[in-house]
C-alpha cells in the first residue's frame, strides 16, 4: 500500500469535509427549521430550544401531501418502469448488435441528454394538447420516460458492452435466443447498474417539477414537488410548515436511495473495477 | 462424431485479412492443434467453425455439411473460452444445464447428463457453487465441463489454459488429451504455446499471418519444418540462425562459411543458392570435444548462462551478431564473457534459403 504524506491526508480530510458540509448544509438548514415552532422564523442553521414535529402533521393535512404522493408515486412508478424496460432493450441493442445505422440512431437518444425540456416544453404541451391529454398522469409519465430513456439507453448500453463478449458467444453457441440471453444472461450481470438506474430515474422522476406545473390544470394529478409549491405558496411566512412540506417530498428518495445505496454504488462502479 | 473440413476459407475485416485461403481436412476423431502468434489468424480459423465469424470467402464443413449459413447452435458444436465465458449469476449446476435446457431436452436426462460431466471432471461437490466462488483451475473444470455435457460432434477450445498458473496448465494439459482420448470428440484447440500444442496435438497447424505455415504431426514440424518461421516457432529455446555463404564447385556447394564456422556437405549433389541460413537447435549445439560426428570447434563469447537444473543452456556469439545456443551440462562451469570451443552435431543442421527462408535440406 501507498503510504500518503501527513500533508496529502491533511488535504483530503479538509476537501472531503469541505464538500460534505456544502453537501449538508442546506438539507440540515431545512430539517432544523421543519422543527421549529410553528410560525417562528428560524434565523440561523441551528436547532430550536424545543424541536416541534407538529408541522410535518399540519403540512402533510393541509398541503394535501396524500393527494400529491399518489400522484407522484403513480408517475415515478410507471416511469421508472416504462423508462428501465425500454432503457434496457436499447441499451442491449446498441450495446451487442451490429445493424446499419446504429451509430446515427444512438447520437439521436444522445440528444436527449443534451437538450434540456425547457426548449421543447411548448410544443410538447400543444402536443399534449393535441392527444387531450393535459391534465393526465398518461402524459406525465409518457414525456418524463421519453426524457429518461436518453440516459437509460446511454447508461445500459455502457452496462451491456462491460459483458465480455464471450459471455454473449456461449450463450449464444448454447442456443439462447436474442431475448433469452437478453433476460437470461445479460440483465442478471448488468443487475447492478440497473438498479442504480432505477433509484436515479426514480429520484429524477419524483422530483420533476416543471412537467407537472405545465401539463397538469388540477390538483388531482400535481405530483408532491410541484403541490410544495402551492403549499408554499399559501403559507410563505410560515417557514417551520414549509420547510416540513419539502422535507416530506424529500422523504421518499432518501428512503428508496437508503434502501438501494450498495447496489446503487456498485453500480455506478460497474466497468470502472476490474472483477 | 465428425470431421470438419475448411475449403479456401477466407475471413476478412474491412482491408485485414485475418485467414487467408485455408484448406485444411480435419479427421473425425482427431485432435487438432492451431498454433502461432497472435494475429495469426488461429482463432479466427476456430470462430468460424463456431459460427461467432461468418466467412468472406470459402465454404466450413461439419460431418461432410456445408455450415457456412447455419447458426452457431446448430451447428452441433461445444466451445471452451479463453476466461471461461461461465454465466456469473448461474450455479455450476445451472451452468452445465444451460444448453440442454435451451435445447428442451427432458429434465431427467439433463440431470443424468450434467451428474456424468461432473463426475468425469471430478466437480460434483461444486455442482450447488457459482462462479465466482471457485478457483481458476475449478472454473476451468467447470467451462470443459459444460462442452461435455453437451455430447457434441466438434469441441472448439480457444486457448483454454492460457488462465492457469504453470503448473495446473501442465496438469489440465495432459487430463484434456485423456479425456478427448477417451471420448474420441474431434477436437480443434487454439494455442499460442509450441509446447502445449506439440504435447496434445495428433496433428497441428502452424498459422502465421493469416496464412497455413505447416501442417503435421508433433514430431514432423519439430524435424522436418517448412521454413525458417515453423523451425524458429517451434521448439524452445528456438532454433539459432545463423547466415553463411557458399562456395560452389560447378554445380554442387563444397563449403558453407562464415568467420571461424565451415561445413562441407557430405558428398552428393547440392544445390545451393549463394546465401543460406543454417538452423541449429540447441541439443545439436554442443561444448567442443574431440571425436563424435561434431562439426567445429568454432569458438565463442558466452553471453548468457541459463541453469535449468538438469541442463544449462549457453547462449554464444559465435560471429557478428549471430548467436548460438548450446546445451550444456548441468555442471557448466563457464561465465558470461569468457570464450569457448562449441561444435555442431552432424547431420543436425537444416539449410534455407536466405531469399524465400524456406527448408532447403539437412546436412
Amino acid at each position: 500500500m501507498n503510504t500518503a504524506s501527513r500533508a496529502q491526508v491533511a488535504l483530503n480530510y479538509t476537501l472531503l469535509i469541505l464538500f460534505t458540509f456544502l453537501a449538508v448544509y442546506p438539507i440540515a438548514g431545512v430539517f432544523l427549521a421543519s422543527v421549529y415552532p410553528s410560525r417562528t422564523q428560524p434565523t440561523s442553521i441551528a436547532p430550536p430550544s424545543h424541536f416541534d414535529f407538529h408541522n410535518f402533521v399540519t403540512a402533510w393535512t393541509q398541503g394535501h401531501f396524500a393527494l400529491y404522493f399518489r400522484s407522484s408515486a403513480i408517475v415515478a412508478v410507471s416511469v421508472v418502469v416504462g423508462s428501465t424496460i425500454i432503457s434496457i432493450l436499447g441499451g442491449y441493442a446498441f450495446g451487442t448488435m451490429r445493424f446499419r445505422g446504429s451509430k446515427i440512431l444512438f447520437y439521436s437518444f444522445i440528444l436527449g441528454l443534451i437538450i434540456p425540456t425547457e426548449a421543447t416544453i411548448v410544443s410538447l404541451y400543444y402536443d399534449i394538447r393535441a392527444l387531450h391529454l393535459i391534465d393526465t398522469w398518461t402524459a406525465l409519465i409518457l414525456v418524463e420516460v421519453s426524457g429518461e430513456v436518453a440516459f437509460g439507453v446511454f447508461w445500459m448500453r455502457a452496462a451491456f458492452l462491460a459483458a465480455p463478449r464471450s459471455l454473449i458467444e456461449a450463450a449464444r453457441i448454447d442456443g439462447a435466443s436474442s431475448w433469452r440471453l437478453l433476460w437470461r444472461i445479460m440483465v442478471p450481470f448488468a443487475w447492478p447498474a440497473i438498479l442504480t438506474l432505477t433509484v436515479l430515474t426514480f429520484a429524477d422522476s419524483w422530483n420533476e417539477f416543471f412537467l407537472p406545473l405545465v401539463l397538469t390544470t388540477s390538483n388531482q394529478h400535481l405530483t408532491a414537488p410541484a403541490g410544495l409549491q402551492l403549499f408554499s405558496g399559501q403559507y410563505t411566512m410560515n417557514t417551520p410548515l414549509v420547510s416540513a412540506g419539502a422535507v416530506i417530498v424529500a422523504v421518499p428518495v432518501i428512503v428508496v436511495f437508503v434502501l438501494l445505496q450498495r447496489q446503487f454504488i456498485r453500480g455506478v462502479l460497474t466497468g470502472a473495477v476490474k472483477g | 462424431m465428425a470431421g470438419v473440413a475448411y475449403r479456401e476459407a477466407t475471413k476478412r475485416f474491412g482491408d485485414v485479412t485475418a485467414l487467408s485461403d485455408l484448406t485444411l481436412e480435419i479427421a473425425d476423431g482427431e485432435f487438432l492443434v492451431l498454433v502461432g502468434p497472435s494475429g495469426s489468424g488461429k482463432t479466427t480459423a476456430l470462430r468460424l467453425v463456431a459460427g461467432l465469424e461468418a466467412l468472406s470467402a470459402g465454404q466450413v464443413l461439419i460431418g461432410g455439411r456445408v455450415i457456412n449459413r447455419v447458426a452457431p447452435k446448430d451447428r452441433d458444436i461445444a466451445m471452451v473460452f479463453q476466461d471461461y465465458a461461465l454465466y456469473p449469476q448461474m450455479t455450476v449446476q445451472q451452468n452445465l444445464a444451460f444448453a440442454l435446457k435451451m435445447r428442451k431436452s427432458p429434465r431427467a436426462e439433463i440431470e443424468q447428463r450434467v451428474r456424468r460431466a461432473a463426475a468425469t471432471l471430478g466437480i460434483e461437490e461444486l455442482l450447488q457453487r457459482k462462479p465466482r466462488a471457485l478457483s481458476g483451475g475449478q472454473r476451468q473444470r467447470v467451462a470443459l465441463g459444460r462442452a461435455l455435457v453437451r455430447e457434441p460432434q466438434v469441441f472448439l477450445m480457444d486457448e483454454p489454459l492460457s488462465n492457469l498458473d504453470a503448473k495446473l496448465r501442465v496438469q489440465t494439459r495432459s487430463e484434456i488429451k485423456r479425456l478427448q482420448q477417451q471420448i474420441g470428440t474431434t477436437t480443434i484447440y487454439v494455442t499460442h504455446d509450441q509446447v502445449e500444442a506439440m504435447t496434445m496435438g495428433d496433428r497441428v497447424v502452424v498459422m502465421r499471418d493469416g496464412l497455413l505455415a505447416q501442417v503435421g504431426s508433433p514430431r514432423q514440424l519439430y524435424e522436418q519444418p517448412a521454413d525458417m518461421f515453423v523451425a524458429g516457432f517451434i521448439g524452445s529455446p528456438s532454433m539459432s540462425f545463423i547466415p553463411v555463404s557458399v562456395t560452389s564447385n560447378g554445380n554442387s556447394a563444397v563449403a558453407l562459411s562464415c568467420g571461424e564456422l565451415r561445413i562441407e556437405p557430405p558428398a552428393g549433389a547440392w544445390q545451393l543458392p549463394d546465401d543460406v541460413i543454417i538452423g541449429v537447435r540447441p541439443e545439436h549445439a554442443r561444448v567442443w570435444r574431440d571425436g563424435g560426428r561434431m562439426i567445429g570447434p568454432i569458438s565463442g563469447r558466452i553471453e548468457y548462462v541459463e541453469m535449468l537444473g538438469r541442463e544449462t543452456l549457453v547462449g554464444v556469439a559465435v560471429t557478428d551478431g549471430t548467436r548460438l545456443v548450446v546445451d550444456a551440462d548441468a555442471d557448466f562451469g563457464h561465465r558470461p564473457g569468457d570464450t569457448i570451443p562449441v561444435g555442431i552435431e552432424s547431420g543436425r543442421i537444416y539449410l534455407f534459403d536466405s531469399k524465400t527462408e524456406k527448408a532447403l535440406g539437412r546436412i
